[in-house]
């Protein structure tokens, strides 16, 4: 990019600092004032004489020499961008879709499967966007003649996949125990007859997550999801029992069990907030100080479906206090890893070397191409949030797909450049477009994101880079790669 | 111009609190110098380091977002490329 282009950056005051944010490549940068107003103006288009003449009047001619030089550091990295963000262009097409999705919606090559082997629960939380487990149909538990045939259809769209994924999902799975027991056995077997690997996720709310059931989630998941939204009141309020009973006992003594026998192999304790808890950081620190390592916590999401009586839905009207409280997490866990406890947020993956490539940055989720979800029924839908939706009902595992034409067909051709909005906005890498879902529940429309999700993705990757500064300017080590991704090894 | 205006740029903004009287930014300060003692106005703090392969556009080795921790809000690039 020659001097005087439109330069990609975000700026934006962070806890005390200044920081600038490069898309293209992650690059960040520490800046001052003068620093600051020469990257506005060069956001700006500014060629280099005027910019220097202005930036000489505010801070000096030596600060405008030395703030030229140092910008080429960050033009340098902004020059990387294979799609680079309207301001240059707004043409979306420019970028061929074909050059970033190479699958056709009508023959996707599947990766990964989401099973829904429960459309029941126990619990009957309030935000339950699965409409308290039974996805707005009848309450029914997946047969293992569905379980084996999902995982026939995963292998005969995988192509050379080498390793394909499936997560147990719900409603809550372990009232279908036996059924995973018989999937991930049947799985093993047929992906070792084709030499592929199984990779198994399984997402519970651990009301019944026993010793038993905990030894067996232990050996043979790669990854176990496990619901727990924080402090008591803070869980009991959103996630009881039917009839109301609290539930936030049981479930701790039953997920602190099963991550003392997890060493270091990988989970997430993930919970959701709420308006009721916008000092989620407190539930954070609650999780933390249980030992808990890893931790999500969530904003809540519900489509219009969902109810929201008792005023726990967040609203446009709370993203400041969220924004500031995602910075207080950022505060509470450097001052834990100061002090020798390291514990991983999951939004907060900002640092691992080891990110994804443009091409899955610019793809997006993969709803509908890559990964899809299955009923108990065997029907499929692009992705979990979509179950139930019967106009996106994609076909069965036992007829197959249905054609990609209808509406899970503009499902699985959505990528970041079909998003209007999202080409342009500087979170564009690390969303990737957002959650199709989540968007359609917001705003009637596949191709425009959820704005109150697309707020609240940006405070938390803007608290996540203050993070990252932080520790880098205290000189603390690199932090762990991200989250479990299954290796054919 | 006005707003973002040099000298314009960090009024009115009660977060940024650039008077180095701070300790975070006392640190901060220490890093915006160059070896020969100069003050430094953009301080590199990582560089880019995303992958640029094209041929990667058919790898699969990464995890699906959605197999991750948070099922309900995507979130691409916190993932891991096993390559």
């Amino acid at each position: 990019m020659a001097p005087g282009e439109f330069l990609d950056v975000h700026l934006f005051p962070a806890g005390g600092l200044c920081l600038a944010f490069v898309p293209a490549t992650d690059g960040l940068f520490l800046v001052d004032e003068a620093g600051w107003d020469a990257l506005t103006l060069a956001r700006r288009g500014m060629g280099p004489a005027e910019l220097r003449r202005l930036v000489a009047d505010a801070h000096g001619r030596e600060a405008a020499e030395r703030c030229l030089a140092e910008l080429e550091a960050v033009r340098s990295a902004a020059a990387h961008d294979p799609f680079p963000a309207a301001g240059t262009r707004d043409d979306g097409d420019a970028l061929p879709a074909d050059a970033w999705l190479p699958s056709s919606p009508d023959a996707p090559r599947l990766k990964a499967l989401c099973l829904n082997v429960s459309h029941d629960c126990d619990l009957a939380c309030r935000y339950c966007f699965a409409g308290r487990g039974s996805f707005g149909g009848r309450r029914s538990l997946m047969t293992a003649e569905v379980g084996r045939a999902a995982v026939d259809f995963l292998l005969a769209h995988a192509g050379d996949v080498p390793v394909c994924e499936i997560d147990f999902f719900g409603g809550e799975p372990l009232l279908n125990l036996e059924v995973v027991r018989e999937v991930v056995d049947y799985a093993r077997r047929r992906g070792k007859e084709q030499g592929k690997a199984f990779g198994f996720t399984l997402t519970t709310n651990a009301f019944t997550l026993g010793p038993d059931e905990a030894a067996y989630l232990d050996e043979t998941m790669d990854n176990v999801v496990l619901s727990l939204d924080g402090r008591p009141r803070v869980h009991d309020r959103m996630r009881p029992a039917p009839g109301g009973r609290p539930t936030h006992a049981r479930v701790l003594e039953n997920v602190k069990r099963f991550v003392a026998g997890r060493g270091d192999r990988d989970y997430w304790v993930r919970g959701t907030f709420t308006a009721h808890n916008l000092d989620f950081s407190a539930d954070v620190a609650y999780l933390a100080g249980e030992g808990f390592r890893n931790i999500s916590l969530e904003p809540a999401v519900g489509g219009a479906g969902v109810a929201a009586a008792d005023g726990w839905r967040l609203t446009a009207e709370h993203v400041d206090e969220v924004r500031a409280e995602y910075f207080r997490l950022a505060d509470l866990l450097f001052d834990l890893e100061e002090r020798g406890r390291r514990v991983v947020f999951f939004h907060f993956i900002t640092e691992a070397d080891e990110g994804p490539c443009y091409a899955k940055r610019v793809r997006g989720c993969g709803a509908g191409r890559e990964y899809m979800a299955v009923t108990p029924d065997g029907d499929l839908y692009p992705c979990h949030q979509f179950a139930g939706a019967a106009e996106y009902r994609a076909g069965s595992v036992f007829e197959g797909l249905s054609g990609g034409h209808g509406p899970a067909g503009r499902v699985a051709r959505l990528w970041l450049g079909a998003k209007p909005s999202c080409r342009s906005c500087w979170a564009r890498y690390r969303c990737s477009g957002g959650c199709h879902a989540n968007g359609l529940a917001a705003t009637g429309s596949l191709t425009d994101p959820d704005p109150l999700g697309c707020a609240f993705m940006k405070a938390r990757l803007e608290a996540a880079l203050y993070l990252e500064a932080r520790r880098t300017l205290a000189g603390m080590a690199p932090a762990a790669a991200g989250p479990w991704s299954p290796s054919a090894a | 111009m006005s707003g973002e205006f040099p000298g314009e740029s960090l009024k009115g903004c009660d977060r940024i609190r650039m008077d180095h009287k701070t300790a975070l930014h006392h640190k901060a300060s220490e890093s915006e110098r160059d070896p020969g003692g100069e003050r430094r106005h953009i301080v590199p703090l990582r560089g880019g380091r995303l992958h640029p392969d094209r041929d990667l556009v058919e790898c699969r080795d990464c995890q699906v977002s959605c197999q991750s921790a948070c099922k309900t809000s995507c979130t691409v690039g916190n993932q891991r490329c096993p390559r």
